[in-house]
C-alpha cells in the first residue's frame, strides 16, 4: 500500500512538472507572438517559478501622467511576479483624484489614484463611449462602495465583486460590454483585448 | 497509558475526510453561486453536516471528548493558522503595510468560499478599517470548529445517557 502511494505520488510530481514545462513553453509561445496566452497557462507558468498572487512592487514607482484621465477612464496596475497577468489590478476612475476600487479585505471603496504609482508599470484605458455613459457608469460603480469582495464572484451575480468585474457590469449596465473573452472570470489583461477601449498612456516596466 | 496516544486523539482518515469535505462544498457554492439562495441553503448544509459528524464521532466512538475538539480544529487547520497570521497582522498594523498578507486574505478568502452567500446579507460597516465581510471570513476558520465541537458535545452526552459506563 505504502509503495502504490509512493508511486501515486512520484507520477503526480511528474505529471506537474510536465505540465509546468508544457506551460512554460506556451507562454514563451505566447510572448514571442505578441499575444497574451489564456489565464490557465499564464498561472501554470507563473506557478512553476513559484509565483502566486498579485505580485510584489518593486519599490520603484512608475511615472504614469494622472493628469490625463477622464472621469469613467480605466487605470490598470501591475508588479513583476503576478500569476494571472501582467496586470493585477483595475480601478475605475471617478474624478477629483479618487478610482473606485476593490479590494479581497477592503471590499470596494475609494482609492486614491496616486496609489497607482505604486506598480511597477500602469496604464490609463478610456472607453470608447459617452459622456453620459461614463457618468452612468461611475455612478453604478460607486454606489456599491463598502460591498464586499469575492474573487471566485460569477459574473451575472451583482452582489459581489472583484475589481475589474465592477468595472465590467458599470460599463455593461450602459450597453457597452468590454469583454471580448468569455471566460470565468473578468481580468485585467481582459481589458486590453476590448475593441471597446483605446490605452491613452502607459509607464513603467 | 496505551489508551491515550496520538493515534487515540487524531484520526488522519478522518480529518482528511473533513478536507474533502469542505473542498466539495468549495465547489458546490462556486457551482451554485449565480443562484444566491441555492448556495445559502449549501451553507447550511454544511454546517448541519458539520455538526452532525462531530455528533456521530463522539456519540459512536468511545474516543474522548477532547478528539472532537482536535479533530474539527484541524479539519480547519489551513485557515485557523491564516487567520492567527492576520489578526496578529492587524493588531500589530503589519497587515496594512505588506503586501504578502494580500496572498493570505487571497487564500483565506478561496478555503471560506462556502460563505459567499453570507457576505451578501451582511450590512456594510466595518471595524478597525477591516469591512464586517472580512471579520466573518476570520471568525469563520474559528466557528466551524465550533460548530462541529457543539456537535459532538450532543453526541458525548447522548453516548453517556443511554451507555452511563462509557
Amino acid at each position: 500500500m505504502r509503495r502504490l502511494t509512493a508511486a501515486a505520488i512520484i507520477l503526480l510530481l511528474l505529471f506537474f512538472a510536465f505540465a509546468f514545462r508544457e506551460a512554460e513553453k506556451k507562454q514563451a509561445l505566447a510572448v514571442a507572438h505578441g499575444e497574451t496566452s489564456s489565464l490557465f497557462f499564464f498561472a501554470l507558468a507563473a506557478a512553476s517559478r513559484g509565483e502566486i498572487g498579485s505580485g510584489e512592487f518593486q519599490g520603484n514607482p512608475n511615472k504614469l501622467d494622472l493628469s490625463l484621465l477622464e472621469p469613467g477612464d480605466i487605470l490598470l496596475g501591475g508588479n513583476h511576479g503576478s500569476s494571472y497577468g501582467v496586470f493585477a489590478h483595475a480601478g475605475l476612475y471617478a474624478g477629483n483624484n479618487r478610482v473606485v476600487d476593490a479590494g479581497t479585505s477592503s471590499g470596494v471603496y475609494l482609492a486614491e489614484t496616486q496609489d497607482y504609482h505604486d506598480y511597477d508599470w500602469a496604464a490609463i484605458l478610456r472607453v470608447k463611449a459617452g459622456s453620459g455613459q461614463k457618468k452612468a457608469a461611475v455612478d453604478y460603480a460607486l454606489s456599491q462602495t463598502g460591498r464586499p469582495f469575492f474573487i471566485l464572484a460569477p459574473r451575472e451575480e451583482d452582489g459581489l465583486w472583484y475589481c475589474t468585474k465592477l468595472i465590467w457590469y458599470s460599463y455593461l449596465l450602459q450597453g457597452i460590454n468590454l469583454d471580448s473573452t468569455k471566460g470565468y472570470w473578468f481580468l485585467p489583461d481582459s481589458l486590453l483585448k476590448s475593441p471597446l477601449i483605446d490605452i491613452i498612456c502607459y509607464s513603467g516596466g | 497509558m496505551s489508551g491515550l496516544s496520538f493515534r487515540n486523539y487524531v484520526d488522519i482518515r478522518f480529518i482528511l475526510f473533513l478536507y474533502l469535505l469542505h473542498f466539495c462544498f468549495i465547489c458546490l457554492t462556486v457551482v451554485t453561486l449565480n443562484l444566491l439562495s441555492f448556495s445559502f441553503i449549501i451553507w447550511l448544509i454544511y454546517l448541519s453536516l458539520l455538526f452532525l459528524l462531530g455528533y456521530r464521532l463522539a456519540a459512536n466512538k468511545k474516543r474522548p471528548l477532547a478528539l472532537s475538539f482536535i479533530s474539527g480544529a484541524l479539519g480547519q487547520f489551513p485557515a485557523i493558522i491564516l487567520s492567527l497570521i492576520i489578526i496578529a497582522g492587524i493588531f500589530s498594523g503589519s497587515y496594512f503595510r505588506l503586501t504578502i498578507f494580500n496572498t493570505y486574505d487571497f487564500f483565506l478568502q478561496v478555503w471560506h468560499t462556502s460563505l459567499a452567500p453570507v457576505f451578501t446579507v451582511l450590512p456594510s460597516s466595518s471595524m478597525l478599517g477591516i469591512p464586517l465581510y472580512y471579520w466573518v471570513t476570520i471568525a469563520a476558520s474559528f466557528f466551524y470548529p465550533l460548530v462541529f465541537f457543539l456537535g459532538a458535545v450532543f453526541g458525548f452526552f447522548s453516548r453517556t445517557k443511554t451507555s452511563p459506563a462509557c
